[in-house]
């Protein structure tokens, strides 16, 4: 017993010597005992803490990652962990419908049968109501030469694609398409996305990250909200259409990153023909104002592509700007042009991007090809101006219709005058709570199926709003009513409004 | 095999074969296709009825030796660093290049050095292998037109394809997995009378107007489709996925998340706001130490309980093609009180005995899945998404998911061909035929897997499953093999990052019941010739030595008969 410290001892020395041995056999290691012999000569207090480093360093590799978030958790027991495991009652999924939603619920349509403007809706006790729901103003969807290409289109490639664009879905159509719309457009390249509503969220964060800088219009649609909310980007909301505000913001974010090194990147975001309000920006100062602050466009032609402009080129075409100021034109084919998926127009570089960055296009089928078939034909003959009489004659049918409904006393008109989107609020709403503004709107709704009209409320989830809900009524205007079909309509619509009031 | 377990086999087959027909001339919207779209059957042999079998464990990682993993690093750091090399001297010399990269007249670049670095320097390499255009139907064979090499390009691709004629090839690429994309048929025909109908699109988006009478007729046959009581139709899978987490969960929520799960979910669960947690692909372990540990914490800061704890996880992953533990997930769900959302995207119509997905193939019922979520693209060859769930649910939905209320409704043509489809799988409409895709389908899965898995290469997944991925790992290897194999008239998809992980590339095939087992056979034969002369076929068996390496030509005659045992796994 007495001899174990010199058997521990001799142990000791065995085992370091045989580890010297060791680590004599390995090339290089002259040089590491070379190293640590001079600094401790020179030196010692340094090779204690170069040794505390090293056990330090060693200690933040081994640590596990998953120790550093538990730090505040709590030290329960397994019978504690048991017991709250008891005790624990989740909410249910789905809680039970509020009334508000009990009431749109009854407000979505299903469309029987639609034919150019006559629809027949499920549960209606009018038998045929002129629909003012389609966002398809030249009921193309019905054009018999469409239709025939797209038979023709499903005979030669079957209805999907069966495949996202990188792996073998994106077909000749696809890509026909897309030079149609960069044709159309006046811009280098196209990429064409299979969901309207899916593209301005996916496109924003290809672009804008953490760190950029968002000059957002705050009367953007839904889309471009997820968009700006994916980005993580620094958000500037000016007042709607408000020139003055926007310069406001664009000077302040300026100052605020002067000469800290990297500028981000600034986005000026917003509508050609907003959704919400049927009005357009003024472009021309937007451009300025944009060159002037070193910022980009990004502007949402969902609603203006195939409705403004002599050729229906959208708002740029309208205000005579070159689609080459606009840095990247993005937008649903769905709204405006009454067709299906979404497109981004712009330089090569902004479009190639998005082909491996952006989410939307990389991970998700393309577009069934009968439909890039007909988009890429009725863009094509838009293109050569085939449209443009019947353009002009919806904004003219849509300016008598503006007229007629300003005549009215109990709604305020929001939208622009010649746009076939018409937005108006009730001037009751005014000082109404959402609820009862809400329901105020549901009755304008349902009078005006009851008198032979299918309209419907502007469509809008308050709780995903960033500026709450609107409650407005939205009316889209066919083109194929005739002048004194549109008076008559806008008549009706104020008789709706008021028969409803005097309900209430 | 022994005598006994042959004559199992035998008569289990008998059984399986004796109600359908094995010719595709007896299914009327068959009939009209032709071999360019839909193989004939060579032999009722070639059919097998899914069946349950253990559901299999993950085994990539045991199956790669460590020193492809090495190179495969090292591949990378080579690569890194030429780019690396490569910008800093395009950042002299070459300012055409540099263009769209640094600050220009006091614009920030439009893209940082940072984040397009994979794409211009490692994606660029291969841009003439993605995205390659095709035309006509992506049936049995895929017509592709071959796009150049652009060397030194910044995002260029080739757009000078059109000259040459298209390539017809063997079709492994279209998740086309029933067979239904064809020009001819049922479907089609359908899908034809529908434009006249009711037009090319809805015109509108669901809550304002856009929902025909066809969408909720085809809703009905969905639900009842998946043994649900209601479901919903959105016009896109991914949109469907990514607008719907946020109806369910808040940032009072705790979302338990597959590691491998789809971009579109992880969209969705970022949008909800609901605080995320991440398990190991498929391991059920961990998850039920997750489960226990965050019921008993509850929220962090707050410490108050979690509202709801929803698991998202996909049926069948499309890059692996492993199959979620649906069991387990179903146990916990009875026994912890967390909610389940199955994203069926890909096992829908390809999985279980009726191609009723995954609740199918384990005989479990759909009521036990509190959401469930697909795609037509798929098995379906349409287009759009689905939720089926509680009437509540649906009805919910209706009113505030964000797809519904601000979307497009799904196009009628397309409505048309989900339903048809639907129609024949369940055997409303032409019987049997629905039967007879599926066992086609089942067999060819089970058949090119296990082919590929003898020769000795990385094969991932369940047995089942019509997703069949090759791990090549080598980022030199994929161009090579992506080449070859296009010489040899095969479509495949190469998969590479960000689909997956950097260092797993790997390509993949998408069965389909629409080909013929000497097409495999074909498959099988070129792809040993590939594999030789590229060193793909490493995979080490679980003991650590090399698996062995069969050759085609010894087995060629009786993988049929291998294939169709239930009990191989």
């Amino acid at each position: 017993m007495d001899q174990l410290p010199t058997k521990v001892g001799v142990a000791v020395e065995q085992n370091l010597r045989r580890a010297l041995e060791i680590f004599k056999k390995i090339p290089g290691s002259s040089y590491i005992a070379q190293y640590i012999r001079k600094s401790h000569q020179n030196d010692p207090a340094r090779t204690l803490f170069e040794f505390l480093l090293f056990l330090f360093a060693l200690r933040y590799f081994l640590a596990s990652k998953q120790s550093y978030f538990k730090r505040d958790y709590l030290k329960l027991s397994e019978n504690e962990v048991e017991e709250l495991i008891e005790e624990w009652e989740p909410k249910p999924l789905i809680s039970s419908l509020s009334d508000e939603d009990k009431m749109l619920l009854k407000e979505v349509p299903v469309v029987e049968s639609a034919s150019n403007e006559k629809v027949v809706i499920q549960g209606s006790e009018t038998p045929e109501l002129l629909n003012l729901t389609a966002t398809d103003f030249f009921s193309r969807r019905n054009d018999k030469e469409i239709t025939e290409l797209a038979v023709e289109k499903i005979k030669y490639y079957g209805v999907g694609s069966c495949g996202p664009a990188g792996f073998y879905g994106n077909e000749d159509v696809h890509i026909r398409c897309e030079e149609s719309l960069a044709n159309f457009l006046g811009t280098q390249k196209c990429i064409l996305y299979s969901q309207g509503y899916s593209t301005a969220p996916s496109v924003i964060p290809c672009f804008a990250k953490r760190g950029d800088v968002l000059f957002v219009d705050d009367a953007v649609c839904m889309p471009i909200q997820r968009g700006i909310e994916l980005s993580r980007s620094k958000v500037y909301y000016f007042a709607h259409n408000d020139m003055k505000n926007l310069e406001d913001n664009l000077i302040k974010a300026n100052s605020l990153y002067k000469g800290r090194g990297r500028i981000p990147r600034k986005f000026i975001i917003t509508e050609g023909l907003f959704e919400y309000t049927g009005n357009s920006p003024d472009l021309v100062k937007i451009i300025e104002l944009k060159k002037k602050y070193k910022a980009r466009l990004i502007l949402d032609e969902s609603w203006s592509l195939g409705v403004l402009g002599r050729t229906g080129r959208g708002l740029a075409e309208e205000c005579g700007i070159s689609r080459s100021e606009i840095d990247a034109t993005i937008g649903s084919l769905a709204t405006g042009l009454g067709l299906y998926g979404g497109f981004c127009a712009g330089s090569s570089a902004l479009v190639e991007h998005q082909r491996i960055i952006s989410l939307a296009y990389t991970y998700s089928a393309t577009e069934p090809p009968y439909l890039a078939g007909c988009t890429s034909y009725v863009v094509d003959r838009m293109a050569k101006g085939v449209y443009s009489q019947e353009l002009h004659d919806l904004r003219e049918k849509a300016h008598h219709l503006y007229t007629e409904l300003n005549k009215c006393t109990e709604i305020d008109l929001i939208s622009r005058p010649d746009s076939p989107l018409v937005i108006f609020t009730l001037r009751s709403n005014e000082t109404a709570d959402d609820s009862s503004a809400s329901k105020a709107v549901h009755n304008v709704v349902m009078t005006a199926r009851k008198n032979g009209l299918l309209l419907t409320r502007l469509g809008q989830v308050s709780q995903w709003e960033n500026f709450g809900s609107l409650n407005a009524v939205q009316i889209l205007l066919p083109n194929s009513l005739s002048v004194e079909k549109v008076k008559e309509t806008a008549k009706k619509i104020i008789a709706c409004v008021q028969e409803a009031q005097a309900t209430n | 095999m022994s005598v006994e377990e042959k004559e199992s086999v035998a008569s289990d087959f008998k059984e399986n074969g004796s109600k359908i027909s094995g010719s595709i001339k007896d299914y009327p919207s068959l009939a009209a296709l032709n071999h360019h779209e839909f193989a004939e059957l060579e032999s009722t042999n070639y059919l097998y009825k899914q069946q349950l079998t253990e559901p299999v464990k993950d085994r990539t990682e045991e199956l790669v030796p460590y020193y492809i993993m090495l190179e495969t690093h090292f591949l990378y750091l080579v690569l890194l660093v030429i780019g690396h090399i490569r910008d800093f001297i395009d950042s002299i010399f070459n300012q055409e290049y540099r263009a769209n990269l640094k600050e220009n007249n006091g614009y920030a670049p439009l893209l940082t050095d940072f984040d397009s670095f994979y794409t211009r320097r490692f994606k660029q390499r291969l841009q003439d292998l993605f995205a390659c255009p095709t035309t006509a139907v992506p049936g049995r064979e895929i017509k592709v037109y071959r796009r150049k090499f652009i060397p030194n390009s910044f995002f260029e691709i080739d757009e000078d394809f059109w000259d040459e004629e298209p390539v017809s090839c063997i079709n492994l690429s279209s998740y086309n997995y029933l067979g239904f994309a064809q020009s001819v048929g049922t479907c089609a025909d359908n899908a034809e009378s529908t434009v006249e109908k009711y037009g090319i699109v809805a015109g509108g988006s669901r809550f304002g107007g856009g929902c025909l009478d066809i969408q909720e007729d085809t809703e009905n046959l969905v639900a009842k489709f998946v043994g649900k009581e209601a479901a919903m139709i959105f016009s896109m899978g991914y949109g469907t996925n990514a607008m719907l987490i946020s109806n369910l969960v808040d940032k009072k929520c705790l979302v338990l998340s597959d590691q491998l799960n789809h971009a579109s979910l992880r969209t969705g669960i970022r949008l909800s706001g609901a605080v995320i947690k991440v398990f190991k692909h498929n391991d059920m372990d961990e998850l039920e130490k997750l489960i226990r540990e965050q019921i008993a914490q509850g929220q962090p800061r707050s410490r108050r309980p979690w509202d709801k704890i929803l698991i998202v996880f996909e049926g069948l992953y499309s890059m692996e093609g492993t199959m979620c533990n649906l069991p387990k997930l179903v146990e916990f769900r009875e026994r912890y009180g967390v909610y389940l959302f199955m994203d069926e995207a890909h096992s829908i119509g390809a999985m279980g005995p009726n191609g009723r997905g995954i609740c199918d193939y384990y005989k479990i019922s759909p009521s036990k899945i509190d959401c469930l979520m697909g795609t037509f693209t798929k098995s379906f060859g349409s287009v759009g998404g689905y939720i089926a769930g509680d009437q509540l649910l649906i009805d919910h939905l209706k009113v505030s998911n964000l797809c519904s209320v601000y979307a497009e409704a799904p196009a009628p043509p397309a409505l048309s061909q989900i339903a048809t489809s639907i129609k024949i799988i369940s055997g409303e409409i032409n019987p049997g035929e629905g039967e007879f895709r599926l066992r086609r389908l089942a067999f060819n899965s089970r058949y090119l897997r296990v082919g590929l898995r003898k020769m000795g290469f990385i094969v991932c997944g369940h047995i089942d499953s019509p997703v069949i991925p090759v791990f090549l790992y080598h980022p030199t290897k994929m161009p090579l093999t992506a080449h070859k194999l296009m010489e040899f008239r095969i479509a495949v998809v190469l998969v590479g990052y960000p689909a997956t992980d950097l260092a797993t590339s790997r390509i993949r095939f998408c069965m389909s019941a629409a080909l013929s087992k000497s097409d495999l056979d074909y498959v099988l034969e070129k792809m040993e010739e590939v594999g030789d002369l590229y060193r793909l076929k490493v995979a080490i068996g679980l003991d650590g030595n090399p698996a062995p390496r069969a050759r085609f030509a010894d087995f060629k005659d009786t993988l049929w008969k291998e294939v169709l045992n239930p009990k191989l796994n």
